[in-house]
């Protein structure tokens, strides 16, 4: 009988496999060379349900590929309650500020289900930037094309939202 | 648009366990080399270099091939710097103090001139001592090197490793610790080191040019003295003038050595504050004064040089170890960090 409530593999790290990196969309510009390259300073880890990758306002030292699982970012609000702010969905990456320099994260995150993630510390993006700037370089660009993803979607989301109102408005 | 958000201030935990906590970590840095410098001087001597070679060694650019050439230039700089300095150290540092006391004076100017002689022979000794307790042999300082290398060589593997093996509760902090430690540490031993440097050889060439007796022991205590914000310095000036010739020259060689120190104090200051202002962390006047005088209470001029560094090391491997926690981040370098 196959159990419902796996445990984590275990809870330290494990090295990541070329095939698991493969449909990540921020490393679609990479060349084959250049995500062996980022192999070697990426590694696995499994979430539970409902626990946190990394908390709003802590310093952001990892970048977060999501394998599979889903996860949440959450903001802070004054309610009391978070906000929540997107879900992030398999091949997604979340907390892209750790390649910002010294920032923090401006959100919560955490596993909604038992979730895997690839995980890229700042210092790997810092060393690809002194040594291989190409690969830093394609992989900053695929991770802006993301975030234009959804920067596009959630202003469609908003002009919808607001167009709605409009005519709601209007009829009454 | 761009926003700048300044960084809050550190949490605020209470003082006295901030105190005890800075406590421990310096007593956690300071017993185990205590032991080893009792027990074991060359071992001593090889830790304490590895470990300031490994803290420059961190602050090198990080592109492999500028890293490398320049690692190889400072190791290659300090082995003929070492064996340039081997044969004249004991010449500069321990030669016989010129005649003490001269015949012809007497009353108080005679007492001026014994205290003199007193306080610089004690000087002197006590840095024949230091230097043959930290100058290394040719053979360690290699060791050394070789060993710093490795370890620079090795730590991305090393560091990779280590993340990955932290528990997932854990990433962060580990992640934070791994990144911070050699980074404060780095710069900050690199920065004193370079104000210890300018600072040494412009007194010890000052009180040369002076007619001092010792002008090296002078400078050797400058450059000790050096990291000790504020006090140090004038400590070290203070001390310099047991090594003037007689009561006769004194206000002469004191007054040139006010005008030597105002031009070693400002060259400091103009050519390395705005630069490396950032390595120290800060401390009040008052409370470096009063762990300097600590300091000295429990081991006289050494235990002086040594309270400010320490207390520095201390709180920087606090600020390592504790991760800021959400919304009150204590700055590293920037003074403020930019959200788009």
């Amino acid at each position: 009988m196959e159990r419902t409530n796996k445990k984590p593999e275990k809870e330290a790290g494990q090295p990541c496999r070329p095939e698991e990196i493969e449909y990540l969309h921020a490393l679609n510009r990479l060349t084959p060379a250049g995500r062996k390259r980022l192999l070697t300073w990426l590694h696995v880890r499994t979430y539970a349900a409902d626990e946190p990758l990394f908390r709003q306002g802590e310093p952001a030292l990892c970048l977060f590929f999501l394998l599979s699982g889903s996860l949440a970012l959450e903001a802070d609000s004054r309610t009391g309650r978070p906000d929540r702010l997107k879900i992030v969905a398999p091949g997604q990456a979340c907390g892209s500020a750790a390649l910002a320099g010294d920032a923090f994260y401006g959100e919560s995150c955490l596993a909604l289900e038992p979730s895997r993630v690839a995980v890229l510390p700042q210092t790997a993006f810092h060393q690809l930037l002194a040594g291989q700037p190409a690969i830093a370089a394609a992989l900053l660009q695929g991770l802006l094309e993301e975030t234009l993803d959804d920067w596009r979607q959630a202003l469609r989301t908003y002009s919808g939202l607001t167009d709605h109102l409009t005519r709601a408005n209007i009829i009454v | 648009m761009k926003t700048t958000m300044p960084i809050p201030t550190a949490p605020a935990r209470e003082e006295s366990g901030r105190v005890l906590a800075l406590a421990l970590i310096a007593a956690g840095i300071l017993l185990p080399l205590l032991i080893c410098a009792l027990a074991a001087p060359p071992l001593f001597r090889l830790l304490l270099f590895t470990l300031w070679l490994n803290g420059l060694a961190s602050t090198l650019p990080p592109q492999p091939g500028r890293r490398l050439r320049l690692g190889a230039l400072l190791a290659l700089l300090l082995l003929a710097l070492h064996q340039l300095f081997a044969p004249l150290l004991p010449g500069l540092i321990a030669s016989a103090p010129p005649g003490s006391a001269a015949p012809a004076l007497h009353g108080d100017a005679a007492l001026i001139s014994r205290h003199l002689a007193a306080g610089r022979s004690e000087l002197l000794r006590f840095a024949r001592q230091l230097t043959a307790l930290l100058w290394p042999s040719t053979a360690t300082l290699a060791l050394a090197l070789l060993l710093a290398g490795l370890l620079t060589a090795l730590r991305p593997p090393l560091h990779r490793e280590l993340l990955r093996l932290a528990p997932n509760r854990a990433l962060t902090r580990r992640a934070w610790l791994l990144r911070e430690l050699p980074d404060r540490f780095g710069r900050w031993i690199r920065d004193e080191s370079l104000r210890s440097l300018l600072m040494g050889g412009l007194w010890a060439l000052g009180t040369w040019l002076l007619g001092y007796s010792h002008p090296a022991a002078a400078g050797l205590f400058m450059a000790l003295a050096a990291p000790t914000p504020f006090w140090g310095p004038l400590f070290a000036a203070g001390l310099s003038l047991f090594f003037a010739l007689d009561p006769g020259h004194l206000p002469l060689q004191a007054g040139g050595a006010a005008i030597v120190f105002a031009v070693t104090w400002l060259a400091a200051h103009l050519l390395l504050t705005p630069r490396l202002a950032l390595s120290r962390p800060p401390l009040s006047r008052g409370w470096t004064l009063l762990w300097a005088l600590a300091g000295y209470l429990c081991a006289g001029v050494g235990g002086f040089f040594i309270a400010a560094p320490l207390i520095a090391a201390a709180r920087h491997a606090d600020g390592a170890l504790h991760l800021p926690t959400p919304r009150s981040c204590e700055p590293t370098s920037p003074q403020s960090v930019q959200f788009s």
